[in-house]
């Protein structure tokens, strides 16, 4: 093993190491892209510029570059859906080509990235498992003709991976605090419609079935949801025992 | 206009969990699950909860600006 292969093996295993971490503390989809790409652009030897780009909804972004003057590059190949990170995403699996090769194949994308001074492109889906509702590759460009070795493209392949990893991490994150947010607001209005219904049945005598009905024909008669109504029974019901309390004093 | 709980959950575009959050805001007491049973036409969810359930369909349909088309267990 030369010194060089053992540094580039210990960059790859140190940028590995940091996006595992990353799984478990930051989980922020932006943030890990970013971080993702960062690591990606310092670890893989011959590699001048890394992005990533998603697919979600039919259409493509780039999610994160360096430099930044990669996004319109990558951008070159979304509308005319031609380009390497279009094919590695469609047949998922790892699609290069030297650009001087790839006039015919991707036109638009070879000539931005050639004028950006690109000579080499390899797109790696990010993983198989990311979720059904965002796909992504990542995309490593180099100014040299012939760049990456079987390691590099190994490297690249567990990047891409651990990245999509990370992304169905942070996916995950974010419907959990969706979810979490839906249940707050449900036990809130769960609450309000409970103590609601209480006050109902002080004043009546009813059961608390037919408390809820009441509140149901409210809310229908006024075109008004059953939480708002309730709200307001609360409300009037605290203004009233304020004001006892007040003329009591 | 529909009449099921079944009708209504389809025509809704509400996925079950999205429902069940609804409903439970309600004060629902089933669990997702059982939920998924009473809007399939499996169980019987019994009037109070199937009433609370077209509620919770027929608030989404007002949100879309339409009516409210699941009947109520009395209608």
């Amino acid at each position: 093993v030369t010194t060089e292969a053992a540094s580039a093996a210990s960059k790859l295993s140190s940028g590995l190491r940091e996006l595992a971490g990353v799984l478990h503390r930051d989980h922020s989809a932006d943030a890990v892209l970013q971080l993702v790409t960062e690591l990606a652009a310092q670890t893989l030897t011959g590699a001048h510029g890394v992005s990533i780009s998603l697919k979600a909804g039919g259409g493509y972004t780039t999610a994160s570059a360096l430099p930044a003057s990669l996004v319109p590059i990558d951008e070159s190949q979304y509308d005319p859906s031609r380009g390497p990170c279009v094919e590695a995403l469609e047949r998922n699996q790892c699609i290069e080509g030297n650009l001087r090769d790839c006039c015919e194949r991707w036109p638009e994308f070879v000539s931005a990235a050639r004028a950006g001074g690109y000579e080499f492109v390899m797109s790696v889906p990010l993983s198989s498992d990311v979720t059904d509702a965002v796909s992504g590759a990542l995309n490593v460009y180099s100014r040299d003709v012939d760049p990456f070795d079987s390691e590099q493209r190994r490297a690249a392949t567990a990047f891409a991976h651990s990245a999509g990893a990370a992304l169905n991490n942070a996916e995950a994150f974010k419907r959990a605090a969706l979810e979490n947010e839906h249940l707050n607001l449900a036990l809130h209005s769960r609450g309000l419609i409970g103590e609601a219904k209480g006050i109902i049945m002080e004043r009546t005598g009813c059961s608390s079935d037919d408390a809820f009905d009441e509140l149901r024909r409210l809310s229908q008669s006024t075109n008004r949801k059953v939480v708002v109504i309730a709200h307001e029974i609360v409300q009037s019901a605290q203004r009233a025992r304020d004001d006892g309390r007040n003329g009591d004093g | 206009m529909v009449s099921t709980l079944h009708a209504g959950f389809l025509a809704s575009g509400l996925s079950l969990s999205q429902l069940w959050f609804s409903y439970f805001g309600l004060g629902g007491n089933a669990t997702q699950l059982q939920l998924g049973r009473f809007v399939s036409g499996e169980d019987d969810p019994g009037a109070h909860e199937h009433d609370l359930i077209a509620h919770a369909l027929n608030e989404r349909f007002h949100d879309l600006d339409l009516d409210s088309p699941v009947a109520y267990s009395n209608e």
